[in-house]
């Protein structure tokens, strides 16, 4: 799952120095095929619960415990995009809020049900053969 | 202090400002020496010996060429060509003999040292621009290890020269600025410590930036599986105050790694059964590790990442320390003193901490370990100061205009809730409560992490409240409910909304949280995790909302969005449930019935919150109801499973697909207590539109007639029969023409996002009145009196 999206950010991010996956949770699979596919940036995982993320191994992928409402912006200065695969919609504007407040691109891609919580004026679909597989905030695509 | 031209230099005559001599990694170690710290004896092959075997074998030049061909190349492949080329010329190339007749006799010196006669050592590369501060780049050269002998040694310092050439190393240098003919290699040649364990401590704990705790990860063998992720290490936590080991986690341990001698790498080894389970270090070697740290760090001034070693030897353990390097990711969000407002970075720093919630505020401190304390001294605006905050805390962190604590990290209990409550809040002020005076008057810089001693008046005047005048929230007939998806904010959603109750909680996130499909949870005999999982989530919802209702909408994930979960792909794709388009697929109140067990463990957790938590304001809603029958067999379960409808537990279905509407009269009869338009699915299937499809999506729209009219047709049924309606699709946050539309019609609620609900009551109250008015009028009409309603001017 989450291969086009993986694809899509390979593509379009190849010189990021730094990309950013939010509330990681139990799903760090796509972080790390990012990781694969860019070796040169720094992939970071954030999540709001912080026994979650001490459990996980230490590897290649850096995990933090961040709450996404109340985010340490300095963590994500100098990201070129933050993502966050399925968010609870009550996180959106928390994340929107951030992008903005770090220049940095934002992708999410909702659980189908809370596709259409999106407002239509900020967020664009991501289209890949036709297929909407994602949403970008304020990215002029 | 070494010669500059030196070749070799022992450990011991080196400091923390020979880098360019014998780079970052040696001249720490030197510098560790020097302090006293456990380091293994060695030498190094300094940055000169390279230099000099450079211009004497000339492959320099060559060197040099064969980068500038993938200079400013972003190609990878570019730079794992040159990479492949260099490392080929550098290894092959013999080492002159003046450069190898020092390393020789060194290494012989280093047998005497230590009485083996071939002293096994482990050979690393010292990069003289790797570790430096703010360019952490751990691993990026060679390290070789049990090397023994002279010629071995000869062979791989040269491969380690080599390593300097790797092409994620060629790319860091350009990224960073490095030039790459500034940059030479020396190699640290240091006795080899044969670890029983090994492990990495941090200065501060590397999850939160929390610099009040040392945490020690550590696992059996060399530290090469914990460096590369590949084991979970046994994790120790240390408090810095008061040196007392606070928590310890032993893991199960499965593999090791442990030196080959004939390859000079490592190899993975299974852990023998009995020590699996073991903690790899006794809590003794735990504080002292701890110690060592501190004395690390103090010594720098500036958190480290120290890696260690402990070698089992006949008078006990031993721990050395086998590298540090600054911490660089939590030192940079710190920032330079230049970055903070420039009326206070003349004042007195009194203590430093993590900025938690940003904010500024002056006013006095108190000191207060306990509750009771807090209870007595605290007034309203004053700093509290104590180690850390939990629960029984909150009511005098409300009057507090700024908080300081000794412990925590970002997402500890005293960050999160003053974050909630928009309180200034510095945490992990190390010796906060000792440092500051109780009754004195301090500035809390929380955008910082700096308290200052004294009053700054430009704080005092930013920080004036700002009043703002709450909006009135009117009461309707029509009721607005809330969305939830996230049972962690409905607390918070609930105090800021004031909404009527919740329309839809959706289940789906609790199910990530879990984090397996639930099939391989039940396989796994977890079934119980998940019962109490979405019980405990559901519980968080209804409690802040009780008595009013919380509509639990039954999980209905597509089988695609199962895929990201373990399991998923096996319960899934492989049970051939995903089909082309997932919307139209195994989902909703057709997979209940399919797959009971999964469904019953919904209906069981939904059960425990209602009897065991006497939260008898939830009830339940089915989605995605295709047929009767499908309604007839689900309804069936709730039934066995204890959740039969009465009058306090009432069964919604949620109207998504047309034939629920056609046949809504029967679904009544069938036995429900209400529905609630999911509009996102009924556009999509009355106007046979994919919803994932981009190229039709200009024709997807919510307020198209057929759709209204289908909501109109269901609204009149249920009304007649006494069944409550809702909606809790996107169409009235999005359009208020829809709210209207529902209002007029007469649905019974409304269900929107958390950051609609207001709006949305604002906007009905206006729609009822304009009703009422309208009602009116009519009435005025009906009985003759045409003038009733007119405005009456003044003769």
């Amino acid at each position: 799952m989450f291969e086009q999206i993986v694809d899509w950010i390979k593509q379009n991010y190849s010189d990021a120095r730094k990309i950013i996956e939010i509330g990681v949770g139990h799903r760090i699979y796509v972080a790390e095929r990012i990781s694969e596919a860019l070796p040169r940036a720094e992939i970071l995982v954030t999540d709001k619960d912080e026994s979650w993320v001490r459990s996980r191994k230490p590897g290649r992928i850096r995990a933090i415990a961040d709450d996404v409402m109340f985010p340490t912006l300095s963590l994500y200065r100098g990201a070129s995009l933050v993502y966050c695969l399925h968010p609870p919609g009550e996180i959106l504007s928390g994340l929107e809020k951030l992008a903005n407040g770090v220049g940095a691109d934002l992708l999410v891609v909702p659980i189908s049900d809370e596709q259409h919580d999106l407002p239509q004026d900020k967020w664009r679909e991501l289209v890949v053969r036709g297929r909407i597989i994602g949403w970008l905030f304020n990215k002029r695509v | 202090m070494p010669k500059p031209d030196a070749i070799v230099v022992r450990l011991e005559d080196v400091r923390k400002d020979d880098i360019p001599l014998v780079g970052g990694k040696c001249a720490n170690l030197g510098e560790l020496t020097a302090k006293g710290v456990h380091v293994p004896p060695g030498f190094a092959v300094t940055a000169e010996a390279f230099r000099l075997f450079l211009e004497e074998t000339k492959i320099g030049e060559i060197i040099h060429k064969t980068l500038g061909r993938s200079n400013g190349s972003k190609d990878p492949k570019q730079y794992e060509e040159a990479s492949e080329e260099i490392r080929k010329i550098l290894e092959s190339a013999p080492m002159p003999p003046d450069i190898a007749s020092k390393v020789r006799s060194a290494y012989r010196e280093l047998c005497e040292k230590t009485g083996d006669k071939n002293v096994t050592v482990a050979v690393r590369s010292s990069a003289t621009s790797e570790d430096l501060p703010d360019a952490s780049f751990a691993g990026q050269q060679d390290t070789y290890l049990n090397v023994s002998g002279e010629d071995q040694l000869v062979h791989y310092v040269q491969k380690c020269w080599g390593s300097l050439y790797t092409p994620r190393a060629i790319f860091y240098r350009e990224e960073k600025g490095f030039p790459h003919e500034k940059v030479l290699i020396s190699v640290g040649v240091q006795k080899m410590v044969q670890s029983k364990c090994s492990g990495v401590a941090f200065t501060l704990d590397p999850i939160n930036g929390d610099p009040s705790k040392i945490v020690i990860e550590s696992t059996w063998g060399l530290g090469e599986a914990l460096v590369a992720g590949i084991v979970r290490p046994d994790r120790f936590i240390v408090d810095k105050g008061t040196m007392q080991l606070i928590h310890k986690e032993i893991v199960p341990k499965m593999i090791e790694h442990l030196p080959n001698d004939k390859t000079g790498l490592t190899m993975q080894s299974e852990v023998p059964i009995e020590r699996r389970n073991v903690s790899s270090l006794t809590d003794d070697e735990v504080i002292e590790i701890a110690k060592t740290a501190v004395d690390i760090e103090d010594h720098y001034h500036t958190p480290q990442d120290i890696e260690f070693a402990v070698e089992h030897v006949s008078t006990g353990n031993s721990i050395y320390v086998v590298q540090t390097r600054p911490e660089t990711f939590w030192s940079k969000m710190k920032g330079p003193a230049g970055q903070t407002d420039s009326h206070i970075v003349h004042r007195v720093a009194v203590v430093h901490g993590l900025a938690a919630s940003p904010g500024l505020h002056a006013g006095r401190a108190k000191i207060v370990p306990t509750t009771a304390e807090a209870g007595r001294m605290m007034k309203n605006k004053d700093i509290l100061v104590t180690r850390m905050t939990n629960p029984d805390w909150v009511p005098y962190m409300k009057i507090a205009g700024a908080i300081v604590t000794e412990d925590g990290g970002t997402t500890c209990h005293a960050a999160i809730v003053s974050r909630e409550m928009g309180i200034p809040c510095i945490v992990g002020a190390r010796n906060a409560t000792k440092l500051m005076q109780m009754g004195q008057e301090y500035t809390v810089d929380a955008k910082s992490g700096v308290v200052y001693n004294g009053l700054v008046e430009e704080i005092l005047k930013a920080t004036q409240p700002q009043h703002e005048i709450p909006p009135i929230i009117p009461i309707t007939a029509t009721k607005i409910y809330v969305n939830i998806s996230l049972p962690e904010l409905a607390e918070k959603v609930e105090r800021e909304t004031h909404a009527d109750g919740v329309g839809l909680l959706r289940a789906e996130h609790m199910m990530l949280s879990v984090g397996k499909h639930p099939r391989l949870l039940i396989e796994e005999g977890g079934g119980k995790k998940m019962v109490d999982a979405f019980a405990e989530g559901v519980r968080k919802v209804a409690t802040p909302f009780a008595p009013r209702p919380v509509v639990y909408r039954c999980l209905d994930f597509k089988p695609d969005e199962f895929l990201g979960l373990p399991g998923g792909e096996k319960y899934e794709h492989e049970a051939g449930h995903v089909g082309p388009n997932p919307l139209l697929g195994y989902r909703g109140c057709f997979r209940y019935v399919k797959e009971p067990d999964i469904f019953r463990l919904e209906c069981q957790a939904i059960k425990k919150v209602r009897e065991e938590y006497k939260l008898t304001n939830v009830h339940v809603m089915l989605p995605f109801v295709r047929t009767l029958e499908d309604f007839r067999n689900a309804k069936k379960i709730l039934e066995e499973e204890g959740l039969k409808r009465g009058p306090d537990f009432k069964l919604w279905i949620m109207v998504e697909v047309p034939a629920t509407v056609l046949l809504i009269d029967k679904f009544v009869d069938e036995g429900i207590d209400g529905i609630s338009f999911g509009t996102n699915d009924l556009t999509m299937l009355i106007l046979g539109i994919d919803r994932d499809d981009a190229s039709i999506q200009e024709i997807y729209d919510e307020r198209n007639l057929a759709v209204l009219r289908a909501m109109s047709h269901v609204i009149r049924i249920c009304s007649e029969k006494g069944v409550t309606t809702s909606i809790c699709g996107q169409a009235p946050s999005n359009y208020p023409e829809v709210v209207e539309f529902l209002v007029r019609e007469g649905a019974v609620s409304m269900s929107v996002n958390p950051d609609k609900v207001i709006e949305t009551k604002l906007l009905v109250a206006a729609i009822e009145q304009k009703l009422i008015l309208e009602g009116m009028r009519k009435m005025h009409q009906s009985n003759g009196d045409q003038g009733a309603m007119q405005p009456r001017w003044p003769k």
